[in-house]
Formats: structure tokens, C-alpha cells, sequence
């Protein structure tokens, strides 16, 4: 009775509704209000709008905005009385409790989701506990960086184990123990991170009261080209001062059911998250990193969540697809959602996320949205092999958000598996997935060879037949002698004869070149009119090209930057290339030059339209046709260029290569003198503005 | 036993009811206790004697509320209740049975059937005393001992806080009122008193005038005196920073916020968690000819990841103590363009919890000499020039909440004509995407999104399913697509069917009963479209003004200068009436104030605000106006708000969200939602709008929005009618049956339950029943199911 008005009262003395003129009625439905609903939520305020955008990737890697994932839910700013103390890690095991390495406070704290304290572990044993594991049977594995010790409690937080520096000539005898974060196998096995260990993660088995077994998942360092050339010019003394390239340790690790161990590391890329097999090999490259991740967590669908120092929250499918980015720096905006010092991230079983941070010392509670929900379910069935019913939830996706391209993968793939090669087709190219494309591509392209093969052979069949006969008819009565007389005629002006003895020169270089020369073959008219069709054929390949090769985005164009480009090189390299000649006994004019160059792209020319047309009907199986292709082409025109100024330069081979190499230097130092004329200007313009915004001011306020 | 005493007396009529209804309780809730199981944390059980006492203080019906032990409503959130405990002497000391000659060194000198107000010389601090209940309130902090540094102990005990600006000094001096010069005049209802620093040489004088509920405080502009600009002026002016302060969490009550559409901050202990953050606000957003944008820190540098928080749309702000019955609302009628609200929980310097309104003469602003580096701080050379007035309306006792606080704004409206009381009509808001450019080869190519004929088809479509009450708004429809801005003429785009086509529509919109309008954005121009070398905006450092859209085809927008906008606004109501267009959505302009400089003279928001008052009157006189997002000092002239925002900004410190804006406007100015398509909790929102008593809004286009994906409209990812149709024609029945249930009544009961439950009463005798938990919920007979609603008697 007592509680019942303790409650009662703290909660009536703030309601603030009006209803002092309606006494009597007010009392009736209180009379009727019965209440069924036992959950009581932390918090009423929860709203759709958040603080912060959410983004998704879509399949050319651009973020792009989408529905909100994860709405706040709610704060945890103290557990039971207290307020946490430079907490750092924390552990959500699947009864939804939430154990915390309170560092500051010396203790391992448990709570409820709601923040109620359930117990404190540790107490006087543990020094600075800053990372903390729990299993299935609830005990309690805890690094302790202070004591350099690993702690494991029983569920009644005795302590059962401690393991120290390992005894081990592996191990390293001088490399200290500083335990920092650590997750532990169904077979007890422990691996641990420990601060200013660069071997790896610390692999311990509680045998024989701890066995070192070595060391797991080392990260790799990369030697950059500066390093080489630092290392190439720098004294013994100078190398030393350089930051030494050691690997870095990782930061965060998780576990997932499987076992498989995911970490993250700070200023590593693509391998900045990893997912180590047992061998310790990485298994994952995910289409997005962070450079400064915190943390890493494992969702309940095998999703996986990477939290970063900035406070950005990333989630992954567990093929390493961005599937949502949200969050951000808090830079005194003081709204909810944003964070200060971000050190770790959890899931509990309803998918809720929580997110501790280390400067507010409190925890955010995510909650997932109706429409995370969706995709998570269809996940859930995906992953279960029940493609056609991951096909409902996906589509709903997709009708919430078009360019949600994750969606539009999963879609592609759903129906890859039911065989609807065509429908798989449409959603892995809105997906942008050239792979799926692809692959769905060659099974449609067999069914239509399979359904078409055969009219399509006789069709060739019949063509050559025709060719044949007109052939024929025309060696015997002439039937084709106006075609003829057309294309005769047509040849026969000089502009034509031109553009065609670009066929000649591809052939016959060296006469080429002397045609070009001697014989007038060129002219600019001639040769603009070549640049013109390349440039044509080069945007056609640029944007023309099958949807497996093609390197730029669908229905993106810049034209004018392509033209300005390809004349912008194309004159610089002739210019150079004149100057050079000229004053190395080069015998060539500028014009000559110039239209050695333009025949000299007659290759691309020609071939270039068939690779385009092939590029669009083929598939992975058979890229290295194109490939090849494109690999003639251009060793082809190379080494036309190279005949080109040999030949019309009358140089020998040795003084063709001092040419080459001069010309490229020259190239060189053009862009450099006009980049510094770029500045002059820019800064003679910024002066004068300077002045006269001062006089201005000066007159303004005179 | 002596707070006891007092409650006895102020509900001695009720008292006996009281008796009867504590024995009826008891007896049930023994019952209840009895059958069943205890399974409930205990914890609270002792307190209990600190709060019995309190028991007598609640009213009858909340009494009876008791019946069953699980509902308990309360306004605020379970966890939180828990540790908000006011303290009885605190509340003791706040609460002055008698009239008094003199409170804490306040006199009195003026009263009237309600109030009485107390004066005190020194610190030009008053008292307002609440006749009724005895309730007080206080304007600058009693305490002898104030815990912070000089500056700050002047800053409390002042009640008009001046920030003097010494030179270009970036921090102010805060002016201690205490040893000031005055010369006070007691008036008929109030005083006057004349200030004058000599030290700062800066003075001004402040009337005070005690109201029907409340009182005024108004510093004229010509009181205002600077005698040494070169090296002394005034920053701000703080008008009664600390009226009606709590210290840490002593009392009980909340703060209210102007945050978007409303939102509390409770007068709780907060142990220190918010240092240094305080709402601090401009009234009407902020000012993008001074201020320079937050320094923000960007994903991979090139993402804003952040939301823009919310605006304050009208200058409102308030207090209640809902332990002595006592609240105000603090209404700014003059100065309000120029104004910032203030709100400051306990933690963040000092201990106490106060809000109030601050109002900006001069700033100091950083002017750039080149355009890549230097620059020298510059003072404002002259002082924004306005008047200053604060109306301070109290409510008491039952009214002392925040639905009191919004009744009272809303008669304040009315009764000032500052809103159109409109016949409240639901009708669901639809806009349509007309075209876009994206880049194509050498030109842009017309992404078309609906044409005039897309509209007709949907609207017959939905016609045909019975949604006929529409208001729709149709963007993009100009020639050049959605973002060739200004909008000059009546002319349509080809793309979407030409002007004739247009016109046709809209008159046959008209007939059908579907309000039509196009879209109109007033502010920007694209310079990538149109002549940008006159007319535009120039910040007051004279450098143009451009908004980023981080769009794929045009990157930035300029805005027009309010004079060229007037232009353009009167030629194009000329054109749209040659062409019987009378409806016009206008965005921009009504949720943009701020100071620029045209050919060498400096205009104050006060300027820009008032052209855009007098040019958008001008307009509705002519046209039917339907203005997005309006600031309050615009509501006079819609029909209709539209992208009401639903929630606040989510600000750490605010404790809960409320429904103010709403419960204002309900039933006299339809309000519209923002899009329902980008919300990702669906359902949830949908109950939001049920509860607010805002019209949903959709935002469709024909095709489908993934050819968007070049176009400055790119982030629109999902709008096509075929995926919508169903929800627009669910929404629309559902929230019709609402709407029409409580057509033209207006809210007066607001209660949020620990159980989830939302109970929302409007004047006409409706209760709607909003369940937001996942479990159903059994109320008056009638269950209601898990995300869900009733409407109930």
C-alpha cells in the first residue's frame, strides 16, 4: 500500500493536466484504466527525426542518404547510484546484461538495460580492468592492463584464474604484459590484445594453468615509395629519427559463434577491419573503413558493427557491405547520438545498440527502425538459404529507398539462386555489381545462344552465300559496276585518299612516314578530322563500354573536361616533341609531326569500335579478349609513335630514345611553369583584392 | 507539519471529497495488493514518509488514479521520476501565504486582483507574488552565498544584465546592476528606473508594468545610451535572466523551450553532467549575414553527417514550478528579431536553473581583408536599433503547465490578431516533383519527374478510392526545373505540359475541390540559371553569400536581396492573376531572416523581417498563401503551415519533447507534417501525427525517383505514386476519421503514462487514446492495441 502512493505521489505531483473542471469524469476513466502492459521503457521521448543522418553505399562506393537506421533510445548515465569512472569496454551477454570495465572505479559493473545495478565484480582485485569478456556459463574473463594480469571470475565473481606474463621463449623476454582487451573461445582459449605488443594478439590456453601458444592474426606493415627513397637518400642518423615501421597493434577485437575473430585496427585501410579465420588469415575487404575505428562488435545476423573514435557507428553485412553509416563528433552541439570519445559498441539480443562513452562516461542506447528491421529480417532469411521469402522484406526495402543498392544486391542474388537470370540481371545492374552481372549474364546469354544458335549460324551461313553470289554475278556481268564507280569515285578525292592512307600507314610505317613527308599524303584538315574521330571513339569507350568494364558511373558525363583533356595532351606532346626535334637536328616540320601523331592513333581508330561492340556481350569468362585486344592496340600505336618520330625526323633508333626521354621532360617542365604562372596570378589577384578590401575598410571606418 | 497546514488551507472545498476518495483508494489498491503477486521493486517504499505529506497537495481525480497501482501518469519519464525529489523547505520558502509589505528585501508597489509585484532598488529585481496560492517567483538569486566568480555573482543578483563590449574585446564584460547609478519612479502599476553605468558610461531605462497576469518589461531603444562608442557599448541585454529560477533540483517543474516544436527541460539535479551546454537560440534561426557556420567536423571531410536542429519559430519561452502551482510564458513583442533564448540547466556554471531572453545590439565579427588568409576583428559599427518588451503571462495552480503556458499563447494570438483562425479541415498534403536538370553531354537534360497529366491521372486515381480532401503543392513546375530560381513569371516547363496544360490543372483542381499550389521558393536565386551580378545578398562583410546544396548539378545558391524580392513577388502576382492563379506555396523567405549590406549601408534582421512581413501581406491580400515552416511573426498571413517540425532538436538536456506548437495552433491553423516517405518508423510517426493533430504530407513523383540520381534532387530516394498509393489512401482514411472527431476544438489535456499510453483531450469532450508501447493497453473499456489508437469520449 505504501509503494503503491510512494509511486503514485512522485508521479502525480507533475501531472499537469487540466482537469479540475472535470473531476467527475476524469474519475470514472481512471476507475476504467487497467493497464496490461508490464514493460516500463526508459524512454517516452524517443522520436523519428534524429540528430544525425544516416548513409548507406551504393554499388559505385558513394555514400548516399538514406531512411534512419538506429533511433536513441535511451541514456545510461549511472549504473544503480554511481556514474561510471573512465569506463572502457563493456560485454552484453544474451540475457541482455551489460558488464562494464569500469577502469576508473577499479571493479567490473553489472547492469540491467536499463541501467539497474545487478552486481560489482572485482572490488579490490583489479586494478585497471580494461577489457572485459564473458561466456556462455557467465564466467568472467577480464584484461587488467594495472596488475598485468588476465582475470577470470566464476559467476559469483570469485576469482577462479588470473594468468600473467607468459613463460615462453616466444613470448619475447624484454616485451612486457599489459593485457588491454581480449575475447575467448567455446574452448576457453584467450586472445588477448596487449598495449605495445606488435607481434599480435596474445593466443593463451588455460592448460597447465596457461599456456602460451603463440602469437595470432599479426598485422603486416607496407613500405611505402617514399620510404624507399628516404631510405636510398637519408644518413644512418636521419633514418633513425624516422617514425620506425613497426606493425600496429590492433585495437578492438570480437569473437563470433563460429569463432572466427574480427579486429580493428587504427591507420590500416582496407584491413583496418579483419576477419581471421582460425590460420589467422583475413577473410574480409570491406567496401568502406574508417582509419580511426574503436571497436568492433558482431551483430545478431552476423552483421558487423565497427564504432570509431569520431563517434561514426558503421554496420557491415558479414560479407563486409556497408550497409549503414550514422553518428558523428558531438563538437559542443550537445545532442543525443553524438559522442565525445566513443570506446565501445554492443548488440543485445532485440538488436539494440550501445555505445559507451568514455568522456560523457555514460552509454547510448540505439534502437533499430522499422525499416533496419526490414533488412535485417531479410538478412535473417537470406542467410538461411530462404531466398525466395528474403525476396518480400527486400522488395519493401527497396520500395522505402530505390538506391538502397545493398537491397538491390541481395535481390540480384535471391534470384541468381531461384534461377530468374533475367530479373537477376536488372537488379545486379542497378546494384552496380559487375560480378552478379556478370554471372547472370552468361547463363541468359546461353539461353539465348541455346534458344538462337542455330538461325544464327544459318544466318551466317546464308550472308556468306549472298556475298558469294554477288561476287560471282559480279565477275561475270558486271551487276556492281555503279557501286563501284561510286566508291572509286569517292576515294578519289584528295581529303578521303587522306583519312585512308591513315590504313596505309598503320601497315607500312616507314613508307608512311615518308608519304607524310615527301608525298603530301597529310594534311591538317585531314589529320584535325582523325583527332576529331578518336576523341569520338575515346568517350565511346569511356562511356559505351559493357557494364563489366566500364570505369565510370551510368549516366554520368563530362565531355567538355575528355575534349579539353585529349587536346590539352595531345598538343603538348606534339609541341614538346617539335621543340625537341628542332633543336636535335630533327628534320620534321611541326605539320609533319603533328599528322605522324594523329596516323599514328589509326589503330585505336579501327579497332577500337569492335572492342566497344564486344565489351557489351561478354562476360568475366571471357575479359581477357578485350584484354588483349586493348593490349595490341596499344603497344601497336606505340610503336607507330616511336616510327613516327624516327622516321620523320630521319633519326636513329638511339636518337629517337634521347628524343622520347627530352620530350617527356620538356612535358615535364611545361606543366610546372604553367602551374607556377597559375600561382603568380592567383596571388597577384588575392593581393590586389586584399588592397582593396583594406581601403575599404579603412575609408569605411575613417 | 507547516506545508501541511498550508495545503489544508488552499483545498479546504475539497478536502472532504479528498478524505473519501484516499479510503476508497486504499481500499481497492488492498485489494489489488492482495490478489496479486508483489512482484515489484520496493525500493521506493522508503521515501514514502518524506512524500506522504505531499499526498494531500494532489487533486481529486488524480487521486482516484491510484485504483490500480500500474497507472500512474506522469508527464515525465519512470527513471527519471526517480530521483526527482523537490525539497518541502525549498518549496517553503517559495511560497508567501500572506501579502506582505516586503519580501527578501523586495517591496511591494503595485498589485491588482492577481498579482502583486515587489520591487527591490539595488539590483532593479522584482518579485511576482500569486495572490492565489501565495506562490512567488524571483528575478535574481536570493542567496547571500552564490558559489562562482565575481562576474558571475553580478550576473545573478543583477536583474537586467548588460554584456558591455570593451573596444573589439571578443569576451564581454558582464555589468553588475548593484553599482550602477538609478533613478527610479514609481508608477500606477510599476516603475521606471533609469540605469547608468559610469564606469561603462552606458545606460538605459527600464518599465515595468504589472498586467491582468503577469507584468511587462520594456527597454525603449531611445533609452538606450552609449556615451563613449569608441571604447565602451553594449553587447546584450539580458531582461530578468533569472525570473523564476530553481536551484539544482530543490523544485519542481520545467523549463520550456521554443525547440522545434517544443520541448522541456526538467528542474532536476543534474550532477554536473552539463557543463557548458545550454540552449542558446536564435529566435527565428540564425543569422547567416554575421555569424560564421559551425566549425563541424565532416565524415572523410566532405560529409555532413549532423541534422540542422530545429528552429525557434516563435520568441517564446518558460518556467513552471509545478510544486507552488506557479508558471509563466515569456512572450517577446518587441525586439524578437533580435533576440536569442536561454536556457541554462543547474551544472552549467552555475547551480541553478533558469531561462530567459537575450537580445543582441552589437556583435563582433571577423573581417576577412584577403580572400585566402587575414583578417581583423570588427565591432558592429551601429547598434541594432530596436525597441525591447517582454511580456511575462503567468498561469497558477491547475493551469501551471505547460498546456496552461500554451492556452495562454494561443489567446495571446488570437487576441492580437497575429493568427487567421481558418476553417480546421483535414486534408492531406501531397507534393509533386515536376522536373529537374541533370548534365548531359554538353547541355542539361530535363529529368521529368510528373507532368500535368501524371497529377490528373493520381488524382483520379485516388478519387476513385475516395481521397478527395488534397492539398497539393506542386514543385519543380517552372521552366528550367526545380532549382532555375527565382521564379519570375507564371511559365511553365515544357517537360511537364506548359503553362496551358498548368493552368488547365489548376482549374480543374479547383472544381474538384482539391486546393492547388505551386511552389515557390522566394529566396534563392541559382547563379548557374540567372544574373547574379545585382541583387544579391551580401553578408556584412561584404562578401556574397552562398549556400551550399552539395548537389550534382549546381553547387551553390545565392540569396536575393529582399528589395528585388519585393519586385519579383509583385510582378509574378500580377502574372499568376492574368492567369487566375490565386494559390502560392512560399518557402525561403519565411523561415530566413538576416542582416546584410546593399550599397554601403547595413540592414539589421529588424529590416529584413520587416520588409518580408510587409511584402508577403502585400501578396495575401491578393492570393491564398500557404507558407513553409513560417516564423510566428508570419502566421497572420497562412492558410496553412506546412513541414511543421514534429519533435525538438534532441538537445542532450532536454528532457522530453512536447507537442506545444500544436496544441496552440490545433483547430485555427492547419498545420502539415514533414514527409512521411523519408520517416523510417512508420508506424510510429503515424501515431505522432495522430497525437500532434498534424495533416500528413507526401512528397510523390510519377517515375521512379532513381533518375534522380544526377540531379541536385538526388536525395530524394523514394517518392514514386504506385509504392505510395496505398499508404496515402490508409493514412488518409484513418486520420480523416480522427481529424473529423475533433474538427475546430482545440487541445486541453495533454498526459503521457509510464506505460506508454498518450491521452490528448481536446475542448469538444474527444480523448484520443495513443498507445506507442508493444503491448495493448485497456482504458475505459476499450483496448488498444500495440501501436495503435482509439478515439474515445
Amino acid at each position: 500500500m505504501e509503494e503503491v502512493n510512494v509511486k503514485k505521489n512522485a508521479c502525480n505531483r507533475l501531472r499537469m493536466g487540466a482537469f479540475m473542471s472535470k473531476k467527475i469524469r476524469t474519475i470514472i476513466v481512471s476507475f476504467v484504466i487497467l493497464l496490461l502492459a508490464g514493460v516500463i521503457q526508459n524512454a517516452a521521448t524517443t522520436m523519428a527525426d534524429t540528430p544525425y543522418k544516416t548513409y548507406t553505399q551504393d554499388g559505385y562506393g558513394y555514400l548516399v542518404e538514406t531512411q534512419t537506421a538506429y533511433t536513441p533510445l535511451s541514456t545510461i548515465t549511472k549504473i544503480g547510484e554511481n556514474a561510471l569512472a573512465n569506463a572502457s569496454d563493456m560485454y552484453i551477454t544474451n540475457d541482455n546484461q551489460i558488464y562494464i570495465a569500469d577502469t576508473g572505479n577499479k571493479r567490473i559493473v553489472v547492469a540491467d538495460v536499463n541501467g539497474n545495478l545487478v552486481k560489482a565484480i572485482g572490488d579490490g582485485t583489479l586494478k585497471e580492468p580494461t577489457g572485459v569478456y564473458v561466456t556462455e556459463d557467465k564466467t568472467v574473463y577480464v584484461a587488467d592492463k594495472g596488475a598485468r594480469k588476465v582475470f577470470v571470475f566464476d559467476s559469483n565473481g570469485q576469482v577462479v584464474a588470473e594468468y600473467g606474463k607468459p613463460d615462453h621463449p616466444l613470448y619475447g623476454d624484454d616485451m612486457d604484459f599489459k593485457p588491454d582487451k581480449l575475447v575467448v573461445d567455446h574452448a576457453g582459449n584467450m586472445y588477448i590484445i596487449c598495449e605495445g605488443n606488435t607481434n599480435g594478439m596474445v593466443h593463451i590456453t588455460p592448460t597447465e594453468g596457461g599456456t602460451f601458444l603463440g602469437y595470432f592474426g599479426t598485422n603486416f606493415t607496407s613500405v611505402s615509395f617514399t620510404d624507399v627513397l628516404r631510405r636510398l637518400i637519408l644518413s644512418d642518423e636521419q633514418r633513425a629519427k624516422l617514425a620506425s615501421n613497426i606493425p600496429s597493434t590492433p585495437n578492438n577485437l570480437a569473437i563470433d559463434e563460429k569463432g572466427l575473430i574480427y579486429t580493428v585496427t587504427k591507420g590500416e585501410t582496407y584491413t583496418s577491419l579483419k576477419k581471421l579465420n582460425i590460420a589467422g588469415k583475413n577473410i574480409i575487404e570491406p567496401t568502406e573503413y574508417d582509419t580511426l575505428p574503436a571497436a568492433v562488435t558482431i551483430g545478431n545476423y552476423e552483421n558487423i558493427f565497427v564504432l570509431s573514435d569520431l563517434g561514426y557507428v558503421y554496420e557491415y553485412s558479414k560479407e563486409g557491405n556497408l550497409l549503414f553509416l550514422f553518428g558523428g563528433a558531438d563538437d559542443g552541439r550537445q545532442r543525443i547520438g553524438l559522442f565525445k570519445k566513443a570506446v565501445d559498441i554492443e548488440v543485445d539480443s532485440n538488436n539494440n545498440l550501445y555505445v559507451l562513452d568514455q568522456e560523457k562516461n555514460e552509454i547510448q542506447v540505439f534502437k533499430t527502425t522499422e525499416f533496419t528491421d526490414l533488412l535485417h529480417e531479410s538478412l535473417y532469411l537470406y542467410q538461411n538459404g530462404k531466398y525466395t521469402q528474403s525476396k518480400e522484406p527486400l522488395k519493401q526495402v527497396i520500395e522505402m529507398n530505390s538506391l538502397f543498392d545493398y537491397a538491390n544486391l541481395a535481390m540480384g542474388q535471391a534470384y541468381l539462386q531461384e534461377e530468374n537470370y533475367g530479373q537477376a540481371l536488372k537488379f545486379f545492374k542497378m546494384a552496380k555489381d559487375p560480378k552478379g552481372y556478370s554471372d547472370s549474364f552468361w547463363e541468359v546469354r546461353n539461353i539465348w545462344l541455346k534458344d538462337n544458335l542455330v538461325i544464327l549460324l544459318l544466318l551466317v551461313v546464308v550472308l556468306m552465300v549472298i556475298k558469294r553470289l554477288f561476287k560471282y554475278a559480279h565477275k561475270k556481268y558486271q551487276v556492281l559496276a555503279p557501286v563501284v564507280r561510286i566508291r572509286d569515285k569517292i576515294g578519289s578525292f584528295v581529303f578521303i585518299k587522306q583519312v585512308n592512307y591513315s590504313g596505309y600507314f598503320m601497315k607500312h610505317p616507314i613508307d608512311g612516314c615518308y608519304g607524310v613527308r615527301r608525298e603530301n599524303k597529310a594534311s591538317y584538315k585531314c589529320a584535325n578530322f582523325l583527332l576529331v574521330l578518336f576523341m569520338v571513339l575515346y568517350m565511346l569507350n569511356k562511356y559505351a563500354t559493357g557494364f563489366i568494364l566500364k570505369t565510370v558511373r551510368e549516366g554520368e558525363f563530362d565531355i567538355f573536361g575528355d575534349i579539353l583533356f585529349i587536346i590539352a595532351a595531345f598538343l603538348l606532346t606534339t609541341i614538346c616533341t617539335y621543340l625537341v626535334c628542332t633543336i636535335t637536328d630533327g628534320e620534321g616540320t611541326f605539320k609533319q609531326i603533328y599528322c605522324a601523331f594523329v596516323y599514328a592513333l589509326a589503330p585505336y581508330i579501327v579497332m577500337k569500335p569492335f572492342i566497344v561492340l564486344v565489351s557489351n556481350g561478354i562476360t568475366y569468362n571471357e575479359v581477357f579478349l578485350i584484354n588483349f585486344a586493348n593490349l595490341v592496340m596499344y603497344i601497336w600505336v606505340i610503336i607507330l609513335v616511336f616510327m613516327a618520330i624516327k622516321e620523320v625526323n630521319n633519326y636513329s633508333v638511339k636518337e629517337t630514345f634521347r628524343t622520347i626521354g627530352l620530350t617527356l621532360f620538356t612535358a615535364l617542365i611545361a606543366i610546372l611553369l604553367l602551374f607556377i604562372i597559375y600561382i603568380l596570378v592567383s596571388q597577384v589577384i588575392d593581393f590586389v583584392q586584399a588592397i582593396y578590401g583594406e581601403v575599404v575598410y579603412r575609408i569605411e571606418n575613417a | 507539519m507547516e506545508r501541511w497546514c498550508i495545503e489544508l488551507k488552499t483545498h479546504k472545498q475539497t478536502l472532504q471529497k479528498i478524505v473519501i476518495a484516499i479510503l476508497l483508494t486504499f481500499c481497492l489498491v488492498a485489494a489489488v495488493v492482495l490478489v496479486r503477486n508483489l512482484a515489484i521493486n520496493t525500493s521506493n517504499t522508503l521515501k514514502h514518509d518524506k512524500n506522504a505529506i505531499e499526498k494531500v497537495d494532489s487533486s481529486v481525480q488524480e487521486e482516484q488514479d491510484t485504483q490500480d497501482e500500474d497507472v500512474t501518469p506522469v508527464s515525465m519519464t519512470l527513471d527519471k521520476s526517480k530521483r526527482y525529489n523537490g525539497s518541502a523547505e525549498a518549496l517553503n520558502a517559495a511560497i508567501v501565504p500572506e501579502s506582505t509589505k516586503e519580501i527578501k528585501g523586495h517591496t511591494l508597489i503595485a498589485s491588482n486582483d492577481s498579482y502583486e509585484l515587489y520591487f527591490k532598488e539595488e539590483s532593479v529585481s522584482i518579485i511576482v507574488r500569486d495572490k492565489k496560492t501565495g506562490s512567488i517567483m524571483e528575478s535574481t538569486v536570493s542567496e547571500d552565498k552564490v558559489k562562482g566568480n565575481n562576474s558571475w555573482a553580478g550576473f545573478m543578483k543583477s536583474g537586467i544584465v548588460l554584456n558591455v563590449i570593451k573596444g573589439t574585446n571578443v569576451n564581454p564584460t558582464t555589468a553588475d546592476i548593484r553599482k550602477a547609478k538609478k533613478e527610479v519612479t514609481v508608477t500606477e502599476n510599476g516603475f521606471s528606473a533609469k540605469v547608468y553605468f559610469d564606469n561603462y558610461k552606458v545606460g538605459f531605462t527600464v518599465n515595468v508594468e504589472l498586467t491582468d497576469d503577469g507584468f511587462t518589461a520594456q527597454i525603449p531603444n531611445d533609452s538606450i545610451i552609449e556615451d563613449d562608442v569608441a571604447q565602451y557599448t553594449i553587447g546584450e541585454i539580458y531582461v530578468f535572466p533569472f525570473m523564476g529560477y530553481t536551484k539544482l533540483g530543490e523544485r519542481e517543474g520545467y523549463m520550456f523551450i521554443p525547440d522545434g516544436n517544443g520541448a522541456l527541460i526538467y528542474l532536476e539535479d543534474n550532477e554536473g553532467r552539463f557543463v557548458k551546454s545550454s540552449f542558446s537560440s536564435y529566435v527565428y534561426g540564425a543569422n547567416i549575414g554575421i555569424d560564421e557556420s559551425e566549425v563541424i567536423s565532416l565524415l572523410w571531410d566532405e560529409f555532413e553527417t549532423v541534422n540542422d536542429s530545429e528552429f525557434v519559430l516563435a520568441p517564446i519561452f518558460g518556467m513552471v514550478h509545478t510544486d507552488s502551482g506557479m508558471g509563466y510564458l515569456g512572450i517577446i513583442e518587441d525586439g524578437q528579431y533580435s533576440a536569442k533564448i536561454e536556457a541554462h540547466p543547474n551544472g552549467d556554471y552555475t547551480d541553478y536553473n533558469w531561462i530567459t531572453s537575450k537580445f543582441i545590439l552589437r556583435q563582433i565579427y571577423t573581417q576577412p581583408t584577403s580572400n585566402t588568409s587575414g583578417s581583423i576583428v570588427t565591432l558592429q559599427k551601429d547598434r541594432n536599433q530596436f525597441d525591447i518588451k517582454v511580456r511575462y503571462c503567468f498561469t497558477s495552480s491547475d493551469k501551471a503547465n505547460y498546456i496552461g503556458l500554451a492556452e495562454k499563447y494561443r489567446d495571446y494570438l488570437i487576441s492580437n490578431d497575429m493568427i487567421t483562425p481558418t476553417e480546421d479541415k483535414f486534408k492531406l498534403r501531397m507534393d509533386f516533383l515536376g522536373s529537374d536538370k541533370e548534365d548531359w553531354l554538353i547541355f542539361k537534360n530535363s529529368v521529368t519527374m510528373t507532368t500535368v497529366e501524371n497529377i490528373k491521372e493520381m488524382f483520379k486515381e485516388l478519387e476513385e478510392s475516395g481521397v478527395t480532401d488534397l492539398l497539393a503543392i506542386y514543385k519543380g513546375w517552372q521552366k528550367g526545373g526545380l532549382y532555375d530560381l527565382p521564379i519570375t513569371s507564371y511559365k511553365a516547363d515544357g517537360a511537364i505540359g506548359g503553362t496551358d496544360e498548368l493552368t488547365d490543372l489548376i482549374n480543374d483542381s479547383k472544381e474538384k475541390g482539391i486546393d492547388f499550389f505551386l511552389a515557390q521558393d522566394a529566396l534563392r536565386i541559382n547563379p548557374s540559371t540567372n544574373n547574379t551580378t545585382f541583387n544579391i545578398v551580401k553578408k556584412i562583410t561584404k562578401r556574397i553569400y552562398s549556400e551550399s546544396t552539395y548537389g550534382e548539378v549546381y553547387d551553390t545558391f545565392n540569396f536575393i536581396t529582399p528589395k528585388r524580392t519585393k519586385e519579383i513577388l509583385k510582378d509574378l502576382t500580377k502574372s499568376y492573376k492574368s492567369d487566375d492563379v490565386a494559390n502560392v506555396m512560399l518557402s525561403g523567405i519565411t523561415n530566413q531572416i538576416y542582416s546584410y549590406s546593399s550599397a554601403g549601408k547595413i540592414y539589421g534582421r529588424v529590416d529584413t523581417a520587416k520588409a518580408y512581413d510587409e511584402m508577403i501581406g502585400t501578396m495575401s491580400k491578393d492570393m491564398n498563401l500557404v507558407l513553409d515552416e513560417p516564423f510566428a511573426y508570419l502566421w497572420k498571413y497562412t492558410d496553412a503551415i506546412v513541414d511543421m517540425p514534429v519533435t525538438g532538436s534532441d538537445y542532450v538536456y532536454e528532457d522530453e519533447s512536447i507537442p506545444f506548437l500544436s496544441i496552440v495552433l490545433k483547430g485555427s491553423v492547419p498545420m502539415y507534417s514533414d514527409y512521411v516517405n523519408f520517416e523510417a518508423n512508420k508506424q510510429e510517426y503515424f501515431l505522432k501525427l495522430v497525437e500532434m493533430g498534424i495533416n500528413p504530407s507526401f512528397y510523390i513523383t510519377y517515375e521512379d525517383p532513381a533518375e534522380l540520381q544526377n540531379t541536385n534532387s538526388a536525395n530524394l530516394y523514394t517518392s514514386k505514386f504506385t509504392v505510395y498509393k496505398d499508404n496515402i489512401v490508409d493514412y488518409y482514411n484513418k486520420l480523416k476519421e480522427v481529424n473529423e472527431a475533433v474538427q475546430g476544438a482545440k487541445i486541453t489535456g495533454h498526459d503521457r503514462y509510464d506505460n506508454n499510453l498518450t491521452v490528448v483531450t481536446y475542448d469538444n469532450g474527444i480523448k484520443i487514446y495513443i498507445n506507442y508501447g508493444e503491448k495493448p493497453i485497456n482504458v475505459n473499456g476499450m483496448t488498444i492495441d500495440a501501436m495503435s489508437y482509439k478515439v474515445g469520449e
